[in-house]
């Protein structure tokens, strides 16, 4: 009989004015094996979200562009196997599961356009704070980097920027809003969205939690979120909240595929 | 208009829009920086793009949604485009596709458009290498074209865009997919193919713009829908953040744009509407080719169904400069298909001779090519021969169908039985400026004559054009009954902003010595027409070249020119006073050592000879517009202020200084408005209406986003007076009889002596006289008298308003019934003559007193100096009622003078130059050549001409009752010469055409060699004359320069 130990335990946590940092490391056993293969798989081999592109290249016929590039390109097999796609839907199940942030879309991250202008979020959904629910966003970075900070938390496409554009860019910030929008039209989200919606623009675009999760295979340690968490901290203010989390794999990043396609067989 | 996230957003809204209104004032306005609040006011933007996108998702949207979706979609393009720039162009491009898509959607397409054709065209880079950038780039740059319209390059380049592309897919495409890393790709290649469809769809909506269809199929919104929704499919299954809510968005784009579309608009109502579409998108229009209709246009003619529908009576009632005309000539051609096989006509009619002329000119080049023949008949109050010829004409060819001209010719013409001469029925009566109504005499002869034609011409519709009012259901019910209808836009939609405002000089520091500087402050004012308001004062530049000191800048005047120096940065200014002579020392005041040109352009050139020619070379006119400065008034010739308007539309003048009165004839727009004065040359305010429609110019559609009318104070006492004038609000349209009971006083008792003390009762009396003839002289005919009159628009009102009155003009009308059933009353004579009865009588026994009978009349003698038989004439005029005022005006202070008037007539018929006409009978009092010159054009033009042609006319009817026909037709130009100022009978028909006096005798001469010809055959001659036949007739420069002014009075060039 396995014996079922703590999946987690909370290695540091700070704060400063909304936003806080933790850092989390996780345990190799049956729950995490457990946790990947029912929380995080799933929201990679998403059934649903499979689709057949046939009827879309049939379509581009009448508008008088050819379409031979774009058949091979969509027809060709590509199991997901990007560690950073592993990365980031492990950090959403995380965040369900810790936080209750409900996701009203899976977020199709085979389907993101690399080079598009706006780069928008890599999660986009709803938390329950007290009787409230906010509009919450999230970035992730997945680091075997050994320095701390790694390199994915500064410069310009690092997450302390993309976390502070989500927070201060309002342009950004509505076109995510109208993108969500028919996602949440008619089904269980609705709710959720208005009333986030409703509360954020009586705060004036301010109450909205974020999100930025750093996965690591290093070993724990608070170098990794405290300067990007102090920094937020001068930016984002309340009714914002600002969440930074680092959570510490027991195993490498690079072993992930692995891992989420062992856990479908 | 509701929506939950309104209401989260709660006063945020109003103060967001409260601060993009002040940037957009203070931008253009005001003489320095100001801080703004861009955060709120791109935080609100941004909400109300996301409450659009909201309501777009629902499937159907219902009425009260369509108007919040629509204010929403308005306001936020409101506020999007006071934003400063975006650094990166591509997202500037992008930005402004999303906004410009707003605009359509808030019916603000013609600002949007006219908005992307003043900004500079984003360069972007739609030869880049990397296939994305290249295939993005261009869809923004053909969207923004399908938006932006000029004329047909916009389109052709949409077209060679999309063709550019598809020939440059083999090129880049595959590398550019295989470039991207591992998943991304199958991203890029939905994000690709998502924009191929919009591609796609703008080719669509592009060649439909033009033809109406496209690729055999009329069905636009299938074949848009079609590749949207393929769009929307594939973006959602990526996730593309930007993308997927831009096509959506493009998606309610491209339909309104499709619904916007004239081709839309008209659809299938007839072959006469369907070729005059082809004509107006015509490519040889260039810029001026008109692809869409503004809102109210499209809902006029579309959605409320005018083009549809088979109502008798419609009433138009929209704001200033939202395309009435157009409306009502989709309406005219409705009507002569109705009735093409009876071939009607219809009337259009106009309230001051310069709106005829250029109505006419408007509707006869539109027109003429569809084979629909325009006609405009004189104000004059006869018909002479060339007119009676013209309404005659039986061959189908050149037969009219639409004839301009005045309410009170119209009048005359109907009473005169010429609808059964003209042997064809008339079928629709177009009134413009339909506001006039309310308007003292004229409107009551308005309001009776379409009383007259509803009960007499069978087959009459109505369309009336007016400035919005409150009631128009009720005035439309009043002419169609149930058969009725009222398409009213009111305040929800303003063809552009515009700001009204006082503006007064403010005390400044002290100067060297003694003089205090001032400073110019614009005060805008809050008004009930969605005009814009701002808490700031604005301060305007000081113009180097204007007083220098606040103690000097001392009148209305002063201020006026300091303001206009300044609103004239921002394109051509009209400046208003009140009378003639104010404004020609405003326009001297205007002048100024750096305005003077230092090139003059052909145009004007042109114009300064014709004044030489007419005016004398030292008329200052002519080294005014040396300065850019025209000059309008009632003291020129209607071909001068019709000259001032053509180089004044054409900005060939900075500035039109202008009687007041302007108002009423104006439709054109100007960027600009200074009034130095809010009255009439009387004295009396301006009404409401009349400010509006002055206002309602100010800026304009096709270019200059602001208007702005600034109302001169010379100090704080005028400024609270001006604002109080401001807030008169314009409301219902009442009929001119309430008013004209209300001023009778006790003499609404006998309606028989009424007309010697209120000459303006003459058209109601005559209203009686006729409609007792009409009726065969009836006994009851005081009770079906007052059927009619409780049937009217006025007597309805009256008798709530004052029943008291009303009751007394019910038994003086029986009184008056008694009266006219009096054996051997000269009722006919009523309206042969356009007098009451009383004033025939008093004619008649007049001239037997004077000894004028039927051998006066003598077309020969009677203009030459040795006969009396003028002056006698006009001295029975003197003492007819409806004529003596204007009469006794021209000779002013030395009293009635039958003499004097018929010295200045002869002297006019004879062919005198005005300069002539004004030193002799108008140079006392100590005037000068100018101030005469004015006194001599306000009096002639003004006044006598067209009140001797009536009086001259009426006379002949009254005494040359035994006159044979045929001579009698001769006679019947007598007062036509009058009215032209010419002595030459074969000068009349050039007159009618246009022709300015000092060249139509000598051209009637040089084309009497080709005999008589019908009216359409003279002007087509004339059209297509060289120059030879006019120097031949005029003598070199003098032929070139009439030829050159002829052709551009004709709209020809």
């Amino acid at each position: 009989m396995l014996i079922c130990l703590p999946m987690h335990t909370v290695v540091y946590s700070n704060s400063h004015d909304a936003t806080s940092w933790n850092g989390v490391q996780f345990e190799d056993g049956i729950e995490f094996a457990s946790f990947i293969a029912n929380e995080v798989t799933p929201r990679l081999h998403d059934a649903a979200g499979r689709a057949d592109f046939t009827a879309h290249l049939n379509g581009l016929a009448s508008t008088g562009f050819a379409q031979d590039s774009l058949q091979a390109i969509l027809e060709a097999e590509q199991p997901e196997e990007r560690d950073w796609a592993v990365g980031e839907a492990l950090a959403e199940a995380w965040l369900s599961r810790e936080h209750g942030v409900v996701w009203p879309w899976n977020m199709e991250r085979d389907k993101r356009t690399p080079q598009a202008s706006l780069p928008g979020a890599d999660l986009v959904g709803f938390v329950n704070h007290g009787s409230e629910t906010l509009l919450a966003l999230g970035e992730v970075k997945c680091s075997s980097d050994s320095n701390t900070p790694p390199n994915v938390m500064t410069g310009r496409h690092g997450m302390a920027r993309q976390l502070e554009n989500l927070a201060t860019d309002i342009g950004l910030l509505h076109t995510l809003i109208r993108w969500l929008q028919p996602r949440c039209r008619g089904n269980d989200s609705e709710p959720h969205f208005n009333a986030a919606i409703s509360l954020l623009l009586q705060s004036g675009n301010k109450a909205m939690s974020l999100f930025g999760v750093l996965v690591r295979d290093t070993q724990p340690d608070e170098r990794d979120l405290r300067k990007r968490g102090q920094h937020l901290g001068g930016i984002v203010k309340a009714p914002a909240g600002c969440r930074l989390l680092a959570l510490y794999l027991p195993c490498s990043i690079a072993s992930l595929p692995a891992r989420v396609q062992g856990g479908a067989s | 208009m509701s929506h939950w996230m309104l209401e989260s957003l709660g006063e945020m809204r109003g103060k967001a829009l409260h601060e993009a209104a002040r940037a957009q004032v203070l931008s253009e306005l005001a003489s320095l920086p100001h801080e703004m609040d861009y955060v709120l006011i791109e935080r609100v933007a941004q909400t109300m793009e996301t409450v659009v996108m909201d309501l777009l998702l629902n499937p159907v949207i219902e009425n009260e949604q369509l108007h919040t979706l629509r204010q929403c979609a308005a306001d936020a393009y409101r506020l999007y485009r006071v934003l400063p720039e975006k650094e990166v162009m591509l997202d500037e491009a992008e930005l402004r596709l999303r906004r410009s898509a707003l605009a359509v959607l808030g019916d603000l397409g013609a600002d949007a458009a006219r908005n992307l054709r003043e900004k500079p065209w984003p360069t972007l880079e739609l030869e880049s290498g990397d296939w994305r950038t290249r295939t993005l780039s261009t869809i923004i740059d053909i969207w923004l074209r399908l938006i932006r319209k000029q004329g047909w390059d916009d389109r052709d380049a949409v077209l060679e865009r999309i063709r550019m592309l598809r020939q440059a897919q083999a090129t880049f495409e595959s590398s550019y997919l295989n470039g991207a890393e591992g998943h991304g790709a199958k991203a890029a290649a939905l994000e690709l193919m998502a924009l191929y469809h919009l591609a796609k769809a703008a080719e669509i909506l592009a060649l439909y713009v033009t033809d109406g269809v496209v690729e055999g199929n009329f069905q636009i919104h299938i074949l848009l829908d079609m590749h949207f929704d393929r769009a929307m499919a594939i973006s959602e299954q990526g996730t593309a953040f930007q993308l997927e809510p831009l096509v959506r968005l493009m998606a309610a784009t491209a339909r309104q744009l499709a619904d916007n579309a004239i081709w839309t608009v008209t659809r299938a109502v007839n072959s006469r509407v369907t070729k005059f579409v082809h004509s107006l998108v015509d490519r040889g229009r260039g810029n001026k080719a008109l692809f869409d209709v503004l809102p109210p246009q499209r809902r006029a003619l579309a959605e409320q169904g005018l083009l549809g529908s088979s109502r008798r009576a419609v009433v138009v009632s929209l704001p200033t400069s939202s395309g009435k005309t157009l409306i009502a000539q989709f309406r005219i051609l409705q009507a002569l298909n109705q009735f093409d096989h009876e071939r009607g006509w219809v009337a259009y009619l106009a309230p001051t001779r310069t709106l005829v002329r250029q109505v006419a000119r408007r509707l006869r080049r539109d027109f003429e090519p569809l084979g629909v023949l325009v006609e405009q008949v004189s104000p004059a109050l006869e018909v002479d021969g060339v007119e009676s010829e013209l309404l005659c004409e039986e061959d189908k060819d050149r037969e009219f169908r639409i004839l301009v001209t005045t309410p009170e010719k119209l009048d005359l013409m109907l009473r005169q039985d010429w609808e059964a001469k003209i042997g064809r029925p008339l079928t629709l009566v177009v009134v413009d400026e339909a506001h006039n109504i309310q308007e003292g005499e004229r409107g009551l002869k308005l309001e009776l004559l379409l009383a007259t034609i509803n009960a007499e011409c069978r087959m009459a519709q109505f369309l009336l054009l007016t400035p919005f009012i409150s009631n128009a259901r009720e005035v439309a019910r009043w002419l169609g009954d149930s058969n009725s209808d009222d398409i009213s836009l009111a305040m929800d939609w303003q063809p552009n902003d515009r700001v009204i405002g006082v503006v007064k000089p403010v005390k400044g520091a002290l100067r060297k010595g003694r003089s205090y500087d001032y400073r110019l402050d614009l005060e805008t004012v809050h008004t009930t027409r969605a005009t814009l308001a701002i808490d700031d004062l604005i301060s305007l530049d000081k113009d180097p070249n204007c007083k220098k000191s606040f103690s000097a800048i001392s009148n209305q005047t002063d201020v006026s020119v300091a303001a206009a120096h300044q609103l004239k940065k921002r394109g051509p200014v009209i400046v208003m006073h009140a009378r003639p002579s104010w404004v020609w020392s405003l326009a001297m005041a205007m002048k100024s050592g750096t305005n003077r040109r230092s090139v003059i352009s052909e145009q004007v050139k042109l114009v300064q000879e014709f004044l030489a020619l007419e005016m004398g070379s030292d008329f200052p006119l002519i080294d005014l517009l040396a300065h850019g400065i025209g000059v309008h008034h009632a003291g020129l010739s209607d071909d001068t202020r019709a000259l001032m308007e053509w180089l004044f539309e054409n900005e060939e003048l900075d500035y039109l200084v202008a009687t007041t009165t302007i108002a009423q004839g104006v439709n054109f727009p100007v960027s600009g408005v200074v009034m130095a004065s809010h009255q009439y040359p009387y004295g009396q305010d301006m009404p409401p209406a009349d400010f509006w429609n002055i206002a309602g110019r100010a800026g304009r559609v096709d270019q200059g986003s602001l208007g702005v009318v600034a109302m001169a104070a010379d100090n704080d006492a005028k400024a609270d007076k001006l604002k109080t004038f401001i807030h008169k609000q314009t409301g219902e349209l009442n009929s001119a009889l309430i008013q004209l009971v209300a001023d009778a006083g006790d003499f609404i008792d006998d309606l028989g002596y009424i007309v010697y003390v209120k000459p303006e009762w003459s058209a109601f009396v005559q209203y009686l006289a006729h409609t007792y003839q009409q009726m065969g002289r009836p006994q009851s005919f005081a009770d079906q008298m007052e059927q009619i009159l409780r049937g009217t628009f006025g007597f309805g009102k009256l008798r709530v308003s004052n029943a008291n009155q009303a009751t007394r003009l019910l038994n003086s009308i029986r009184n008056y019934a008694t009266y006219l059933s009096k054996p051997n009353q000269p009722l006919k004579l009523v309206d042969s003559t356009g007098f009451s009865l009383q004033s025939v009588m008093t004619a008649m026994n007049e001239a037997r007193l004077e000894g004028i009978g039927k051998d006066a009349w003598n077309s020969n003698t009677l203009f030459g100096s040795e006969s009396d038989a003028l002056k006698k004439m006009m001295g029975i005029l003197l003492r007819v009622p409806e004529l003596r005022q204007n009469l006794e005006e021209v000779t002013g202070a030395a009293g009635p003078n039958g003499d004097k008037l018929a010295l200045i007539l002869k002297d006019w018929v004879s062919g005198c130059s005005l300069p002539d006409i004004a030193q002799r009978h108008f140079s006392r009092d100590g005037r000068d050549a100018t101030d005469a010159l004015t006194a001599c054009g306000q009096n002639l033009f003004g006044k006598l001409t067209q009140t001797a042609a009536w009086g001259l006319g009426a006379l002949l009817s009254i005494t040359g009752g035994d006159i044979p026909e045929e001579e009698r037709q001769l006679l019947n130009n007598l007062a036509s010469r009058v009215y032209y100022g010419v002595s030459d009978e074969n000068a009349i028909a050039l007159r009618l055409l246009g022709i300015p006096r000092m060249a139509a005798e000598p051209l009637a001469s040089q084309m009497r060699a080709s005999g008589h010809r019908p009216l359409a055959e003279v002007r087509n001659a004339l059209r297509s004359s060289d120059v030879a036949f006019w120097t031949e007739a005029l003598g070199s420069e003098k032929g070139k320069i009439y030829r050159k002014v002829w052709r551009v009075l004709e709209g020809l060039d």
